[in-house]
């Protein structure tokens, strides 16, 4: 039987560089391009007090802050970044963007 | 005896509601006119008691004695004097009342002795008054021109002479008499009784959110993004949309539609338990 030596793994400690630093990776977007991110179309907001909110009932109906040719928001974390309106596509909602911000 | 210091400075504390040191200035004052009937039932000029000013250092101007009225060892009052109120009380000393014959002019340490057992005097008027059980002593203080005064109310001036710009003794009563002679404070639950929390909060706003999908896309589909382009989401045209409280909790299944020319969303299922129940009551 062959005889396997095990030595003990010392990792060196390593501590962030000062002074220059080298070429970072910049807005490298190609790196991620295949990531995912999910997008969320909101189409309005409602004020409440905590009385309504606790006596909310199926059939109650809410009015949102929106009228209803208004465009609708699309938000990525939650924050804005185009708006655009509503379209069925197939048996599906859509979104034809109609504004959106500028990249950056 | 010591001779005694030319002036005596108070400060004045400002721990009672300008209700209660009326009521205060009221109930001394009909204990200082009881004790004056006693002690000078003959004498015009009326004793009155009045609320020193406001934020105001007082003093009794001239020669004056300051008097402690003891409980056991704690202090009730503190009794700031003029040293002619025998003079101004009973005319010793000046040639004038009952005891003049006798006493005039008083010796000083007969002068002190009459003052001390007067202020006693007036001393069990107030405290018997506020503290049916108390017994108390009066102990004059030497050797100090301010008095070093029990944590008190407004100091309080009473005037027996015709002199009004120079009050003739100044009281300060110990928080301890104050309530006895008032009656208890009136706690806050009194004055407002509480809500429960739920209660409270009602009034409270809550932002909701009318959610239509989701659709997820990649980074490189959405840096190309521009207008014109159909964002596809996953969201059936069959199903329902959600509504959130705040950006993160869902909390109803609503179907979307218009009211009044402006979108609106009906709620078709509650999600979870009804949110009611997860408050505290």
């Amino acid at each position: 039987m062959t005889q396997t030596v095990v030595n003990r793994l010392d990792m060196p400690a390593l501590a962030a560089a000062t002074g220059p630093k080298g070429q970072s990776l910049g807005q490298r977007l190609d790196l991620v391009e295949q990531v995912k991110v999910q997008l969320s179309v909101t189409l309005g907001d409602a004020e409440v007090t905590m009385a309504r909110l606790f006596a909310l009932a199926a059939g109650d109906v809410v009015a949102l802050d929106r009228q209803v040719d208004a465009p609708v928001d699309v938000r990525l974390h939650g924050k804005l970044i185009a708006r655009g309106t509503l379209v069925a596509v197939g048996d599906k909602f859509g979104i034809r963007v109609t504004e959106i911000a500028t990249p950056g | 005896m010591s001779a005694a210091p030319a002036a005596i400075h108070a400060v004045p504390y400002l721990l009672l509601g300008e209700s209660r040191q009326r009521q205060l200035q009221e109930r001394l004052s009909e204990l200082v006119m009881q004790w004056h009937r006693t002690w000078a039932p003959e004498r015009s000029t009326q004793p009155s008691v009045q609320l020193g000013p406001e934020g105001e250092a007082q003093t009794v101007r001239g020669e004056a004695w300051t008097y402690r009225v003891l409980s056991g060892a704690d202090t009730l009052m503190q009794i700031c004097v003029r040293a002619d109120l025998l003079r101004i009380l009973c005319g010793v000393g000046a040639g004038e009342g009952v005891f003049a014959a006798g006493f005039a002019p008083a010796p000083a340490s007969l002068a002190a002795e009459l003052t001390q057992q007067i202020l006693l005097a007036l001393g069990q008027q107030v405290v018997r008054a506020a503290l049916p059980a108390a017994e108390c002593t009066v102990q004059r203080l030497v050797g100090t021109n301010c008095p070093d005064i029990v944590s008190g109310v407004r100091i309080l001036s009473v005037f027996m002479s015709a002199d009004r710009s120079r009050p003739t003794a100044l009281l300060t009563l110990s928080p301890t008499l104050t309530d006895a002679l008032l009656g208890a404070r009136p706690g806050p639950a009194l004055r407002e009784p509480m809500v429960g929390r739920r209660q409270a909060s009602s009034e409270q706003l809550i932002r909701l959110r009318a959610v239509l999908g989701v659709a997820t896309v990649s980074w490189q589909e959405l840096n190309a993004l521009s207008v014109g382009d159909v964002i596809v989401l996953d969201q059936a045209l069959s199903a329902p949309c959600s509504l959130m409280a705040g950006d993160e909790r869902e909390i109803a299944d609503v179907a979307l539609g218009q009211m009044d020319n402006v979108m609106a969303a009906q709620v078709t299922r509650l999600r979870g338990a009804p949110l009611a129940r997860e408050m505290p009551k």
